[in-house]
């Protein structure tokens, strides 16, 4: 049909091509099929598994037969600090307590630095001169030593609540400001102008396209920002001595006494607490933005 | 050729205003880059030309400048209509919605009500062939399916100029080829003012009746190729003698009017 002067050869094989492809296909789909989901699941929770419980088995027979009896408070074995730590009913109540007023105050702390956090980017985001003015303090407040800042804290604001929270909002609150900035500011041109061309207004500018684009993004800052809040609490309990106990103090105060399994516990259970908000938080994004971004997709998975 | 004669020769231009029109527009961007030199051209209504010139002619910054999303330094830009259809170099697609929200974007921003618009989508997404795709997100779509989508998306706002920045750069040939023949059905349909930017010559050739050659910076308008051929346009015409004798002469004008001071 075409006024072409070259040769050109045509297959009629094609068919049988086609059919084979189509025999390669179905065994593709199948074998996709058998090893997805439970195959990758068992495949990607049996490594770690099998690591546990060789850590925690040469643990126990490192305290148990290494350690002499006198020094076995060093590294009380795994059974001594389930059944003491975790299984005696009064210091499982303290431990308890403990980790249910951390949580509070990190949670707040994290509210607090979420909201203060996104509100200061969002101004950066929309005047390069409130960037200028207000980033060097956000610089400022993440360079200074906190820990220095917390007997001032105590002498202004107390030993309450209300100080717990202020020095997580101070740990948490830089990536939550930077990460959001980012996210605000990493707008195509191209989506802008798309914008530009349906004369959106400034409310709509913000909903419909920086906001969303920016999630990726935020949703990291919230991510590092809980671990740091929750690091933020303890510090401050440890530190602060007075009012409600939380696990910073009670860890200090296993370690006053010796009390090494109840230590362990106190220990495995803070650090089970910031697993625990850094899993909810990866559930967040993944559900918030996984269908679109990378970043909230597993891994391993296509 | 008095004023006078100009008016008489062609009263279309004076009762029925051009779709767009450029009289001595300029643009020379902060550090004194001049991206265009004063440049006029004038596109009828239901005109279609194509653009072509060297990579940093001004060709984007002439559509910018059309658009409204750019102001000249000096001269003046007339559009003939409010309903401008812009379609960009990527699809720029909002990775969070589906098909369906994407094209329909625009008329979420003006407000239209949810009936009409999915009646509008629904029209767009028929015209471009992404029946089935509707719930999709742009990052399960191939390459040529995201340019229809925002194909689409322009068709929306019912375009009566139609301005394309090298919307199917980058694209493989093929699907180049495919895409131009549904620009061409579409144009049939609707009867747009068309303006489309770029790189091929080939393409410019088969798709406009009028092919505009830009000069490398500062740029300008060089040379004027008409493509005599009536549409509605086939396949075959990429085999005419007009066609090749027209690629041949937008060829000959890129190389000797745009060319050499083109040379980096
Ligand atoms: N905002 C800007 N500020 C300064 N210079 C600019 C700006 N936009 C474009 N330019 C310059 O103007 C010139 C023309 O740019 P333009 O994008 O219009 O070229 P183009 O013909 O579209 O090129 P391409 O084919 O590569 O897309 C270039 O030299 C570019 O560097
Ligand atoms: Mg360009």
């Amino acid at each position: 049909m075409s006024a072409g002067t070259g040769t050109a050869v045509i297959l009629d094989d094609a068919d049988e091509i086609a059919a084979l492809d189509q025999a390669e296909l179905d065994a593709a789909v199948e074998a996709g099929r058998q090893t997805s989901r439970f195959g990758r699941k068992v495949k990607n929770l049996a490594l770690p598994v099998i690591t546990t419980i060789v850590v925690i088995g040469f643990w126990q027979y490192f305290s148990t037969h290494i350690l002499a009896q006198s020094k076995r408070f060093i590294l009380p074995p795994p059974t001594d600090v389930i059944r003491i730590g975790f299984g005696n009913a009064r210091n499982r109540a303290e431990l308890l307590q403990g980790i249910l007023q951390t949580s509070e105050v990190a949670l707040a702390g994290l509210g607090v630095a979420i909201v203060l956090g996104s509100l200061i980017a969002l101004a950066m985001s929309q005047a390069i001169w409130l960037e200028r003015a207000i980033y060097p303090w956000a610089v400022f407040l993440q360079t200074i030593p906190i820990l220095a800042l917390v007997p001032l804290i105590s002498f202004w604001f107390g030993y309450g609540f209300g100080s717990r929270v202020l020095v997580c909002v101070m740990i948490a609150m830089f990536p939550i400001i930077t990460n959001t900035l980012f996210g605000l500011q990493s707008v195509s041109r191209s989506h802008r102008d798309l914008f530009t061309l349906y004369k959106a207004s400034w409310g709509t500018r913000i909903k419909k396209l920086m906001v969303p684009n920016a999630m990726p993004s935020v949703l990291a800052g919230w991510r590092i920002s809980a671990g740091m809040s929750v690091t933020g609490a303890i510090v401050g309990d440890y530190f602060f001595r007075q009012g409600r106990a939380g696990i910073g103090r009670l860890l200090d105060a296993y370690t006053q006494h010796l009390r090494s399994s109840q230590l362990f516990a106190g220990v495995i259970l803070a650090s089970g607490f910031g697993l625990a908000v850094f899993w909810v938080f990866g559930l967040l994004t993944q559900g918030l933005v996984g269908r679109w971004h990378e970043t909230g997709q597993k891994r391993g998975e296509d | 050729m008095t004023v006078a004669d100009q008016l008489v020769e062609r009263p279309s231009t004076i009762t029925a205003p051009a779709a767009l029109t450029f009289r001595r527009v300029r643009r020379i961007f902060r550090g004194g880059v001049e991206a265009l030199s004063p440049t006029s051209l004038t596109v009828q209504r239901g005109e279609f030309i194509a653009i072509v010139g060297p990579s940093g002619c001004g060709k984007s910054t002439l559509l910018r400048l059309a658009a409204g999303l750019d102001k000249p330094t000096s001269g003046e830009i007339e559009l003939g209509s409010e309903s401008l259809g812009y379609v960009f170099q990527d699809p720029t697609l909002l990775p969070w919605r589906s098909v369906e929200a994407n094209i329909g974007l625009g008329l979420e921003i003006a407000k239209v009500p949810r009936r009409e618009r999915a009646e509008k989508v629904a029209r767009a997404i028929e015209l471009i062939g992404l029946q089935g795709f509707e719930k999709a997100l742009p990052r399960t779509l191939s390459g040529g399916m995201r340019m229809r989508v925002s194909l689409a998306r322009a068709l929306t706002g019912e375009p009566d100029v139609f301005l394309f920045d090298e919307p199917f750069a980058a694209l493989d040939e093929i699907t180049r080829q495919a895409l131009g023949d549904e620009l061409l059905a579409l144009f049939a349909r609707q009867r747009f003012a068309g303006v489309f930017v770029t790189h091929s010559v080939a393409e410019a050739v088969y798709l406009s009746s009028r092919v505009l050659v830009m000069s490398p910076r500062p740029g300008r308008i060089v040379a004027e190729v008409a493509v005599p051929t009536e549409y509605p346009r086939d396949p075959e015409f990429r085999f005419s003698t007009e066609y090749s004798a027209a690629v041949a002469d937008v060829s000959h004008a890129l190389r000797h009017k745009a060319g050499p001071r083109g040379a980096l």
